[in-house]
């Protein structure tokens, strides 16, 4: 794929985003005892053409990072633009526009299609809702986009229990494409479906960027899916970004001690080939008391003192490849005594 | 050959089984209920021709004739006349209509208010659903007849009425019902893309929702329609339903009271009416219940 250059203008910014969900206590006076921190500064950006995949745990915080951007959720803190423009703070026409110009594709095409409607109407309403579409125009459209995806026109005055689980996420994809979208969120778009379709449907999707100049924000815990994809790679944990680079980089050259873990949890290409195998043991602190310091210290392998309590920086460590550990002296921050920073990893 | 002749016997097969599907859809339809419901349906549709006289037609002189087949009856009422010579059989025939007038009505105004509290109290929850839950309670709290004794008595008595006080007592059960529906609909992933569009929350409820908790309301509206006779019966029972001379079963039922002892008929017969009517359509009910979900199935 194309790797956009960096001095373009991004498609979508997102700058030190928060999302904190209040936990409330209390019979009669119902107050919040504390905050989920789902997302926790997290800033990347999407280049036109390019597909950013974010990769972490499941309740790592990356759909609600979906959420956010989709404008479901308000944000706690942070600014999200889009073609420069702030989207928290649209209303009217351009934030009409702006729905209408990002698209979504879930996880399980058995839920994300209503059974009580027909194809045409499911595939029909983005251009519906956001924009004012005379009925025929819609229509031509719908055949349009379910030629694009593969399936047959004439299916658009079918419903959806019409279709197998790989046909459905067709029209899941086409619904997404249906009011011309420059940016689609892909939330584990292909978790839901069997190995066999799952390619095909990995393959569409690359051939639809290809061909109309889509930018992607993949969400997935499959990284075969997210290599294959991506340009940009996000390692998330407990809502925050440990680890960005470009996807050849992540996965050739994993700089942060869980992205490692990661990758040697996924399944191998060649499984008789000895591996560095990382181990992490535990589970995902609550986000509700996150760690001091690092919040990936009390699982890491290579955890010294410093990451108890100074929590490590999203920087740059080596051309362009950012990191958050306190093994790479950028990740301190200043004013800090780099003492402890050095050591093995 | 051999091929064409497999193909052929998978063909009739597969059809075989569709025509069973088919069957077995209806096969434990409730037969006899059925055909009691259509008789009554009938009934209020055709009464002008099934009923051999006009409802409020009476002739004292023929008053309390019994029923055909007991000693002193006469084959030109069949079950008898009341004690203003009316043959209680037009009369029943004639009731059937305002029976089902009243259920279908009522059921609609109940169905259509608890529906759009439903709709509203699930899908924004918070505030909206406190205070419409809060109602719900209240509502239900409230003895039904009671209530409808006293709104009765206020307002006019006819059978616009008793639509009115019917539908507006009972649409609690719907909204509650619909509500559970709706929280777990609004969570599905269709209704969160329409989300992600900017889709106002009146289209996400009607569009999206609404169609996905329809069959709820059916059913909840069947099992209604046999309670709704009920209550319809018991305000006409006690004077104040469909004011006389119109005919309905309760009021024949609580006319026929003063002459149980002479003319059994007369209450007897309506009240058989009503029981079979009631009857049938909760197993009618029970029957579509099963039928469009599934997942209410052996309870």
């Amino acid at each position: 794929m194309t790797t956009a250059a960096g001095n373009q203008q991004p498609l979508l910014d997102v700058q030190h985003v928060r999302k904190y969900f209040p936990v409330n206590k209390g019979v009669l006076f119902r107050r919040p005892v504390g905050y989920i921190k789902a997302v926790d500064d997290v800033a990347f950006s999407i280049a036109p053409g390019e597909t950013f995949g974010l990769v972490g745990e499941s309740g790592c915080g990356k759909s609600t990072l979906a959420k956010l951007i989709l404008l479901l959720e308000p944000l706690t803190d942070g600014e999200i633009t889009f073609e420069g423009q702030a989207v928290t703070r649209l209303s009217g026409d351009p934030l009409r526009k702006y729905r209408g110009t990002v698209g979504a594709v879930l996880q399980d095409p058995f839920s994300s299609l209503s059974p009580r409607m027909r194809v045409r109407e499911i595939v029909g309403d983005p251009l519906t809702v956001t924009t004012d579409t005379p009925k025929r125009q819609i229509d031509e459209r719908v055949a349009e986009v379910l030629d694009q995806v593969g399936l047959n026109p004439a299916s658009a005055s079918n419903y959806p229990h019409e279709f197998s689980g790989g046909q459905r996420q067709r029209i899941a994809i086409a619904r997404a494409l249906s009011a011309f979208p420059r940016l689609v969120i892909l939330d584990e778009p292909v978790s839901a479906l069997d190995a066999s379709i799952r390619a095909q449907i990995i393959n569409l999707l690359k051939a639809l960027q290809q061909d109309l100049g889509l930018s992607y924000l993949l969400i997935a815990h499959d990284l075969g899916t997210v290599r294959f994809l991506s340009d940009q790679v996000g390692v998330m944990y407990l809502g925050q970004l440990v680890e960005k680079s470009t996807s050849r980089q992540v996965f050739t050259n994993p700089l942060h001690p869980y992205t490692r873990a990661l990758l040697s949890a996924a399944l191998p290409v060649r499984p008789d080939v000895q591996r560095e195998e990382v181990v992490i043991s535990g589970e995902v602190p609550s986000p509700l008391d996150p760690p001091s310091g690092c919040r990936f210290f009390p699982r890491c392998p290579a955890a010294m003192p410093i990451c108890e309590t100074v929590q490590p920086l999203l920087a740059p460590a080596e051309d362009g490849h950012e990191v958050a550990c306190h093994l790479y002296p950028t990740s301190v921050p200043q004013g800090t005594t780099a003492a402890g920073s050095r050591g093995g990893g | 050959m051999r091929t064409l002749a497999d193909t052929g016997t998978t063909t009739r097969l597969v059809r075989a089984r569709q025509v069973g599907g088919l069957w077995r859809l209806f096969r434990k339809a409730p037969l006899i209920p059925a055909v009691i419901l259509l008789a009554v349906v009938i009934s209020a549709v055709f009464a002008r021709f099934l009923a051999p006289e006009a409802p409020t037609f009476g002739n004292l002189s023929d008053a309390f004739i019994p029923p055909a087949w007991v000693e002193g009856g006469s084959s030109a009422h069949l079950l008898g006349t009341d004690s203003l010579g009316r043959d209680v059989y037009s009369r029943i025939v004639y009731g059937a209509r305002v029976s089902l007038i009243v259920s279908i009505f009522a059921i609609f105004i109940a169905g259509s208010i608890g529906t759009v509290m439903g709709l509203a109290s699930g899908y924004f929850g918070g505030r909206v659903d406190g205070v419409i839950m809060r109602l719900v309670d209240i509502a239900l709290a409230l003895p039904t007849i009671l209530m409808a004794l006293v709104l009765v008595a206020v307002l006019q008595p006819g059978v616009a009425t008793v639509i009115i006080v019917i539908g507006c007592l009972n649409w609690a059960n719907y909204a509650r019902q619909i509500r559970g529906e709706v929280l777990s609909v609004k969570e599905r992933d269709f209704v969160i893309l329409a989300r992600s569009i900017g889709s106002s929350p009146a289209r996400i409820m009607s569009r999206h929702i609404l169609p996905n908790v329809f069959n709820t309301i059916i059913v909840l509206a069947t099992l209604q329609v046999g309670s709704v006779i009920l209550l319809e019966a018991t305000l006409s029972f006690l004077g104040l339903g469909v004011p006389p001379p119109e005919p309905s079963w309760g009021q024949m039922v609580a006319e026929g009271r003063g002459f149980i002892v002479v003319a059994w008929w007369m209450a007897l017969f309506p009240g058989v009416a009503i029981m079979l009517t009631v009857l049938s359509m909760n197993l009618m009910g029970d029957w579509l219940r099963d039928l469009l979900d599934p997942r209410l199935r052996q309870i």
